[in-house]
């Protein structure tokens, strides 16, 4: 009796494991099964991304004045554009530039927030950087060395006679790769 | 023995499974940036002391065929502060201890060990009021800051709290035969900025 239950639980776990091999084969990790059939489908990467910041978002060195303005870092040129009546005192500026690595030829998706709040050392002054852009914009594609440059810009907001002081903050960037499930 | 086989098969298989179905680590990264500005305090200067002036009377030498006639054959009084209270005279001035001139002195403030720039005026004319009720024009050029300058512009260092003062003098041209009648103050109007 006892050799017959063992015997109708080692079949059904046999069959258990049969039926989830073959869902697991069939829907399982797009990381570990992928078809070949259009060629110019993405393959799964299998190269872990990383990314490894290099400069981190400089705006320079301002005087808010009367009526403030704004300061805004191209990502794609490097340039700086002011409108207002913020006077520039120059100061090193420079967009966020970070090193994608992973897998050659892959694609992948730029996630960056609506807006970061800078603040500064003193106690409620604070200033808003919003639209940030990448370049590139939104998608990019891996060298065949497996590398992208990711350079970030914004427009920082300066208030009319905003205090003085150096004012920091600190964003989220999320990379992911971008490529077709076989399920979908 | 034949259960315990299974049961370590079925975990295995399940931790097999499941470790496939769970989203893979390596598919994204996130990495935390930073984003920095510097505000820095317009620099300002404000008036503590106007420079002004009182008890001028210059003599008109036509008048006076006795006193003796500058060869330069400008027959104007010079009166120069020199910032912050030295005072030297040319021309046939009147009662020169009744003569005040006072430099003037600004307060400047911003960023702390900023270096800062100040242009003086090149000249400023005013109208003064003479003691028969006429005006005349007092001219005030040469402007001197009571620090090295370069022509009218100078170059200084703010302290640690972010403040400076700066006394301003100049050469005051007045016309022959006046005598002011009223004190008179001289505007400045100086251009700074951050160097």
């Amino acid at each position: 009796m006892t050799n017959v239950f063992y015997s109708h639980l080692s079949l059904s776990l046999r069959r258990s494991f049969s039926l989830c091999t073959v869902v697991g084969l069939l829907v399982g990790s797009p990381a570990v099964v992928a078809r070949d059939d259009d060629p110019h489908k993405q393959q799964p990467p299998r190269i872990p991304l990383e990314i490894l910041e290099y400069e981190s978002l400089e705006f320079g060195e301002f005087i808010g004045g009367i009526k403030g303005g704004k300061v805004i870092i191209d990502p794609a040129s490097g340039n700086r554009w002011i409108t207002g009546e913020v006077i520039d005192l120059g100061g090193f500026h420079s967009p966020a530039k970070f090193l994608i690595n992973g897998q050659p030829n892959a694609r992948f998706i730029i996630l960056l927030p609506n807006k970061v709040s800078l603040g500064s050392s003193r106690k409620g002054t604070k200033t808003k950087l919003r639209h940030l852009t990448s370049y590139p914009d939104k998608f990019g594609q891996l060298g065949p060395d497996g590398k992208a440059w990711l350079l970030v810009g914004g427009e920082l907001r300066l208030e009319p006679y905003s205090k003085s002081g150096n004012y920091r903050g600190r964003f989220d960037i999320d990379v992911s790769y971008q490529y077709e499930r076989d399920s979908e | 023995m034949n259960l315990t086989y299974h049961r370590t098969f079925v975990i295995a298989v399940s931790l097999l499974l499941s470790g496939l179905f769970q989203p893979n680590q390596a598919m994204a990264d996130k990495i935390e940036a930073v984003a920095s500005i510097r505000v820095t305090s317009p620099v300002t200067a404000s008036l503590l002391t106007a420079m002004n002036f009182t008890g001028i009377e210059c003599n008109d030498l036509h008048k006076k065929p006795h006193r003796k006639i500058p060869t330069s054959g400008n027959h104007n009084c010079e009166v120069t502060i020199t910032p912050p209270t030295a005072l030297s005279f040319k021309g046939d001035f009147e009662n020169i201890s009744a003569i005040s001139f006072q430099a003037a002195q600004f307060t400047i403030m911003g960023e702390p060990h900023y270096k800062y720039r100040i242009e003086l005026p090149d000249i400023k004319t005013i109208l003064v009021t003479g003691d028969a009720g006429q005006t005349e024009s007092v001219t005030a050029s040469d402007f001197t800051a009571d620090s090295k300058q370069r022509a009218n512009i100078l170059s200084r260092v703010l302290d640690a709290s972010g403040n400076d003062t700066v006394s301003v003098g100049a050469t005051l041209s007045i016309p022959p035969h006046f005598k002011q009648a009223e004190d008179a103050e001289i505007d400045i109007n100086l251009i700074i900025y951050y160097e």
